[in-house]
């Protein structure tokens, strides 16, 4: 039942830098302790040893890809190295001739986000209104024949608006809509109360969600993804540490998952120091918690435990003080009040989001 | 959408722009790749997607793959080209050509 670890998709954040400021970024909260910045020719090597590796897909993501200037070249590699090519983006800063670019460099798939239906609330969530532009470069991403997948983040400040945004995104005639909850690490745990929805809130989501599958089917795939705190089960988070996923950070850090960076105690290679062969099969970070040998109870006696790996490790790390705890998120958690708890503590409406990434400065801004 | 043409033995099915064979040198199985997903293929449904090139009909299709499969005959073929090709269209990884 369990498969061996095999790495199939690299996760390229080449920037943190980010015109949107989203109170539930998965970047670190604490981006004072950078190292020096991975150069273009950093980045094509772990490309290739990626590849070399057996991964079949790139993710270009930050922050804010667009803003690192080297992104066609890596396109037009990772494409020579017949990786498939996704782009994770707000779309902004982007004309169509760069993304005309992009698409002849090789990109294949272009995952764009929408916070809010109107430019009022996408400013409340994201900072600043970038709607008229997301709107163009979906347009813009037909017209060149890539796929397309709108990505909606869900949580209180827009899950009763889904209608509207799912309107909206079913207009641009997307192959994949996803609509992703919140899950509340890094600055989303820090703002949790403010994003946190109630449980008939989400389920009205799950419900248009469910009809919105129903009536698109054959055209656009639509997905919906449960928050962990209204769950009972933990995900498999990244299908399992160090199952098929590697992070690699601006800085040059291989992480086995986005949020990773924030477990003190973990100690990740730098790509430049070390063969990507070498991080992925023995570097200290992956091997901590790969497979279930490490499993504490629970998890040692649970069925489901080749499942969900015992859930998500930033999220114990994070709710616990204890890495190998089970995910709080399962029900069998000794910890699992702080979730029923969490849910019913929500910060009264209206209320401001006080605690927002600030507005980036990032060396690798050209 | 540019083309919803129905599925029967005329339809000539092609990969949505975007979606990609590729060879898998770890597993030597093709597998289709496609946004946030790899479809390892086994050898016959590599054989049907390989001819997916918007040029061939499911009954051209079939017709090049009876010699491997010698047990059945041309429409039960077809039939199971069809059901296969239905699942990958629900999937959003295949679409058809308007019959010329």
């Amino acid at each position: 039942m369990t498969t061996a670890p095999r790495l199939l998709t690299l996760i390229a954040e080449l920037t943190y830098a980010c015109p949107q400021r989203c109170a539930y970024c998965s970047n670190p909260t604490h981006l004072t302790r950078q190292g020096r910045a991975l150069s273009d020719e950093d980045w094509m090597r772990v490309i290739d040893d990626a590849e070399a590796l057996g991964a079949l897909q790139v993710h270009f993501t930050g922050g804010e890809p667009l803003l690192y200037g080297g992104l066609a070249r890596l396109v037009a590699r990772a494409r020579e190295r017949e990786l498939y090519v996704n782009l994770v983006t707000s779309g902004s800063p982007l004309s169509r001739r760069r993304l005309a670019e992009l698409a002849q460099a090789g990109l294949e798939h272009l995952q764009l986000s929408i916070q809010a239906p109107s430019h009022d609330k996408s400013i409340e969530i994201a900072g600043v209104d970038l709607l008229q532009q997301k709107l163009k470069v979906a347009a813009w991403a037909k017209e060149l024949g890539l796929q397309l997948t709108i990505n909606i983040v869900l949580h209180r400040e827009n899950v009763g608006e889904l209608s509207e945004l799912l309107a909206l995104a079913e207009g641009l005639e997307p192959h994949r809509i996803e609509l992703a909850n919140v899950q509340y690490l890094g600055w989303a745990l820090s703002n949790r109360a403010r994003l946190m929805p109630s449980r008939e809130e989400l389920e009205s989501a799950r419900r248009l969600a469910a009809a919105a599958q129903e009536r698109l089917k054959g055209r656009t795939d639509v997905l919906f993804v449960l928050p962990d705190y209204y769950a009972e089960r933990p995900r498999a988070c990244m299908g399992g540490w160090a199952q098929s996923y590697m992070v690699v950070t601006p800085d040059g850090l291989a992480l086995p998952c986005h949020a990773a960076r924030a477990i003190t105690g973990l100690h990740f290679d730098d790509v430049r120091r070390h063969p990507l062969a070498a991080i992925w099969r023995e570097g200290s970070a992956f091997q901590e918690f790969r497979g279930t040998d490490w499993h504490p109870e629970p998890c040692r006696s649970c069925p489901e435990r080749h499942k969900d790996f015992g859930g998500c490790r930033c999220q114990a790390f994070a709710l616990t003080g204890d890495t190998r705890a089970t995910d709080p998120a399962c029900s069998l958690s000794p910890h699992h009040g702080v979730i029923r708890e969490a849910r019913g503590a929500r910060a009264p409406r209206g209320e401001l989001l006080t605690l927002r990434r600030a507005p980036s400065v990032d060396r690798n801004l050209q | 959408m540019a083309s919803i043409a129905p599925l029967n033995q005329a339809s000539r099915p092609r990969l949505r722009p975007g979606i990609r064979l590729r060879h898998d040198r770890s597993s030597g199985q093709l597998v289709l790749l496609a946004p946030e997903r790899g479809l390892a293929l086994n050898a016959s449904a590599g054989e049907i997607i390989q001819r997916c090139t918007g040029e061939l009909t499911v009954e051209e299709i079939a017709t090049e793959l009876m010699h491997i499969h010698r047990d059945l005959s041309l429409p039960e073929l077809e039939v199971q080209v069809m059901h296969f090709l239905r699942r990958l269209m629900d999937r959003g990884l295949l679409t058809m050509e308007m019959t010329r």
